[in-house]
């Protein structure tokens, strides 16, 4: 074939193995022009200061790929705490929202709404870690860096004591502290790390505490009166108080409850009524807020305070409390005041005119149109009567629901506001707690008197309740005090108590579609799953056999 | 606040290619043009996830932080093919035909530690396509209960049960919540096994006709638009819905039992219902589309007027044109847009546009 061998070209191409050598070692070093390495953030007083003030901004910033409402604690606070618990009722998005209000995405790994508080909470003890393991070594005076390390101590204790409470067993089911707890990172390692037993996180974080009290007497120094985003002794103790209290180490968590409350009086009910969006004299630590800070539409706010964008431009509302508990407590009690209540308007709740009877409108019909002008008039008198002064209107959207509060208002549009995470009346109530579990029932009154009478809150107040009542009395009280503030759930999961939710039709005011009972041992045992977005990862997980109890 | 790690031992990616080719021409008519290519990349720099304990940065692409590493090596290999042949060759009338197209298969030959890593809906593991899914593997519908039915996670399944989301039927136990009790496996790749072109070029007199053809053959693409489409996840918000969703189950067929031996349709649509629209409709190989595809990438006839007509009214030449690209789109699914990306994912975009176009060109 001539046209074959004339034209047959073969091209034999050898590509030879090319080594790239570097065009020198260095070549390859570059420092970050967006950021700072982590050996400068700590490298001075000043800067571990700003990289401090980090860890408490990360409790209150737009937390990106989670998408709006994940602004740091106020996500754990909205979607951990109130939506799953008993006394607290959102129901304009109940059907949608059902899952969460229900609790049925505990073991769903690989859902957001699984992984952001171990994702959030690890970003807290993860940036601790950086400070505490570097701030020795800073330039600057003994007494700040005493106070900085105290500080961030306080916060990783702060974050795994969160932890626990979501992803492990409740303490009366954890074997006395053996079953599975989270990952002890004390450094800055990445890789491979099992999870310790509950009883060795809790060991870590009275570890920790007892280091940063030490440090914080020892520093002298404390934080701004105005900076209640800082940790400090007080701050310290309180935290302490928690973690005992969960570990149900009653005399360790008395014991500090009490050290914490020094010098954070209970606020007056001027400031009470304030709106719970500036620090009072008993915050003993919260998060800042301020225009120039907004978090727009991510805050808690905006949509769970009285006069947020939310309230002033839709009929959801901005959260109930429980129609039976509120009807439990005393009409003389001021806080009682703060919400719509049906002694307090003079309406009836179970007449379908007066309070409609599957979203809980006053006066309205689902379809918003006037079904009782006199019981709506009556929610619009009350809500203009006891406006907040110096704040824009409360639910200037007209529409008022049967438990609406006007505990939280913001100063800002869309909501901005400072946010209370830790507060002396809490203190009082763990103390109150803990007397009656060390079945000591005369002290545990008399701190539910302190906390009631003696604030100004009830003055006629007395107690003389034993035994169950006495129980149920100091969790009524922690229900109303700490409503919305986040801590519903996580008390009813330590009691093991379920959650008894009624719609209007069985007395109560949740919307049908989470008017259910949660067992205490249903939905996963009331256990967030770890997520895959740590298991995929560390490989220490897969070691440890995945049903640990 | 940490954004990103520093990365004390990256070192450069190196390449290594082999190819072997033979390109001739055959009976003064056809050109051949064979290339065998073996290509590897060593050191490949990848960022590898850290688990989430080892805290994050959650403004850029994903929710863990990770770490740059020189992670592995991957080789590609396939063989590359084109001919072109002059089917007809006179005066006044020529056609070509031509035709090219690739095979290639790609592996990860070493990852450190032979640890797999996973990332979204696909998982690099020593001796899989890069572009392989892993992910929750849908049986079918359940046909007495209209509930989807996933492979259960034998680790989980004591879980499952007492969590009653499990169903048993015959032999096997499935469960209805991946996310939380599925297994995932194995579940083909993105990456075609053929793609290619084919063009033909059809010339007569002044008259001009090329049409190109593009096709690829194999792979699939993971439809998350269609999924959401499919989804009624929201009572209090309404979104689009696809047509196919008038086919939902809607009741037990005639006929069925618990132990029919077709209860399971794999084939089938849930029940439609808001509640259980997350887990009927969650994330699986239920949503793996073929990625095939043929386009009928460009039609144009141009027309040049003959010189000599042209002369006598003062000009060189005049050409006329008239086209149209992406004239067609053939693919699995009606709006699936598998030229999307390489990986197999997809998005809410628009698919190719189809344009016209028409010419005239003169030449003085």
């Amino acid at each position: 074939m001539k046209n074959i061998s004339k034209v047959l070209l073969s091209g034999l191409l050898l590509g030879s193995a090319m080594l790239m050598t570097s065009c020198g070692e260095d070549y390859l070093e570059t420092k970050p022009t967006e950021s700072i390495s982590d050996v400068s953030a700590i490298a001075t007083v000043d800067n571990a200061y700003k990289a401090l003030n980090g860890v408490a901004k990360t409790m209150t910033i737009q937390h990106g790929n989670y998408s709006q409402g994940f602004c740091g604690e106020n996500a754990i606070m909205r979607l951990y705490e109130n939506y799953p618990s008993q006394d607290y009722n959102y129901n304009q998005y109940a059907s949608g929202w059902a899952p969460i209000h229900n609790q049925t995405f505990h073991t769903n790994k690989s859902s957001i709404y699984n992984h952001y508080a171990w994702y959030y909470y690890y970003q807290i003890i993860t940036q601790a870690n950086v400070i505490i393991n570097r701030i020795d070594n800073a330039e600057g005076s003994e007494a700040d860096k005493k106070f900085i390390k105290g500080s961030a101590l306080t916060f990783r204790a702060y974050g795994y004591e969160k932890l626990l409470h979501y992803y492990c067993q409740r303490w009366k089911d954890s074997n006395n502290g053996s079953s599975q707890g989270v990952p002890l990172r004390l450094d800055e390692s990445t890789g491979d790390l099992a999870p310790s037993t509950m009883a060795e996180v809790y060991a870590q974080i009275y570890k920790d505490l007892d280091e940063a009290i030490k440090l914080f007497d020892e520093s002298e120094v404390d934080r701004a009166a105005s900076d209640c985003w800082t940790p400090n002794l007080n701050c310290a103790h309180a935290v302490y108080a928690r973690a005992a209290l969960y570990k149900e180490d009653y005399q360790t968590a008395l014991n500090h409850a009490k050290l914490a409350e020094d010098g954070y009086p209970l606020m007056s009910n001027d400031a009470y009524a304030a709106g719970f969006c500036r620090p009072t004299s008993e915050w003993i630590l919260g998060s800042y807020g301020s225009a120039d800070e907004n978090n727009w539409y991510w805050s808690y706010g905006t949509q769970y305070s009285c006069n947020g964008y939310y309230a002033s431009n839709s009929q959801n509302g901005a959260g109930t409390i429980g129609r039976e508990l509120i009807n439990r407590i005393p009409d003389e009690d001021f806080r009682k005041s703060l919400f719509l209540t049906e002694s307090g308007l003079g309406i009836d709740g179970s007449d379908p005119a007066q309070v409609d009877q599957t979203y809980g409108y006053i006066g309205l019909t689902a379809g918003l149109s006037y079904s009782d002008v006199e019981a709506y008039m009556k929610a619009y008198n009350y809500v203009q009567e006891h406006a907040a002064p110096g704040l824009s209107e409360p639910y200037s959207s007209g529409v008022y629901h049967l438990g609406a509060h006007l505990k939280f208002y913001v100063f800002d549009t869309p909501g901005v506001g400072y946010l209370p995470y830790i507060r002396t009346s809490e203190m009082l109530l763990i103390e109150a707690e803990c007397y009656y579990f060390l079945n000591q029932p005369a002290n545990a009154q008399e701190a539910l008197v302190r906390l009631n009478a003696g604030s100004g809150r009830n003055p006629g107040y007395t107690c003389d309740k034993t035994g169950q009542d006495l129980f149920n009395e100091i969790a009524d009280y922690r229900a109303l005090e700490l409503w919305g503030e986040g801590f519903q759930w996580s008390d009813l999961k330590r009691w093991k108590l379920p959650v008894i939710r009624h719609s209007f039709a069985q007395g109560g005011n949740a919307h049908a579609a989470v008017a259910i009972t949660i067992m205490p041992n249903e939905v996963n045992n009331w256990v967030w799953e770890v997520p895959l977005k740590e298991t995929d990862y560390n490989g220490a997980y897969k070691r440890v056999h995945p049903q640990l109890l | 606040m940490k954004q990103s790690l520093s990365a004390e031992d990256i070192k450069w990616e190196t390449c290594q290619n082999i190819d072997f080719g033979i390109e001739g021409r055959l009976f003064n008519r056809l050109n051949f043009n064979f290339v065998l290519f073996d290509k590897r990349n060593k050191d490949l720099l990848f960022a590898v996830p850290l688990p989430l304990s080892a805290g994050s940065f959650v403004w850029g692409d994903d929710y863990n932080m990770s770490i740059y590493k020189n992670i592995g090596t991957i080789s590609n290999r396939g063989i590359e093919i084109s001919l072109s042949a002059d089917v007809i060759r006179n005066r006044d009338l020529n056609w070509t035909l031509s035709t090219e197209g690739t095979f290639m298969k790609s592996k990860i030959k070493k990852l450190p530690d032979g640890k797999d890593i996973l990332h979204g809906q696909q998982n690099y593991s020593e001796g899989h396509d890069p572009y392989e899914f892993y992910t929750y593997h849908f049986v079918g519908v359940d046909q007495m209960t209209g509930r989807s039915l996933y492979t259960l996670d034998p680790e989980m399944a004591e879980r499952a049960e007492a969590a009653g989301e499990t169903v048993t039927i015959g032999d096997e136990t499935y469960t209805t919540m991946p996310g939380s009790y599925g297994k995932r496996d194995w579940a083909g790749t993105a990456h075609p096994w053929f793609f290619g072109s084919f063009n033909s070029v059809l010339q007569f007199k002044g008259f001009a006709l090329n049409a190109l053809f593009t096709y690829s053959l194999g792979g699939k693409l993971y439809d998350s638009a269609y999924q959401t489409l499919m989804s009624t996840n929201s009572a209090s918000s309404a979104s689009a819905n696809h047509v196919d969703l008038a086919k939902s189950w809607n009741g037990v067929p005639a006929g069925m039992t618990e132990n029919s031996p077709n209860r399971i349709d794999p084939k089938g649509l849930p029940q439609l219902d808001f509640e259980y629209s997350t887990y009927n409709n969650a994330t699986s190989d239920r949503w793996l589309t073929s990625a095939s595809y043929f386009v009928v990438k460009n039609i144009s006839l141009s027309y040049s007027v003959p010189k000599l007509l042209m002369n006598k009214i003062g000009m060189q030449g005049l050409t006329l044109t008239a086209g149209v690209e992406n004239l067609a789109t053939f693919t699995s699914r009606k709006g699936v847009n598998p030229q999307y990306n390489f990986s197999g994912g997809s998005d809410n975009t628009y698919v190719t546009a189809r344009v016209f176009n028409f010419g005239l060109q003169f030449q003085f």
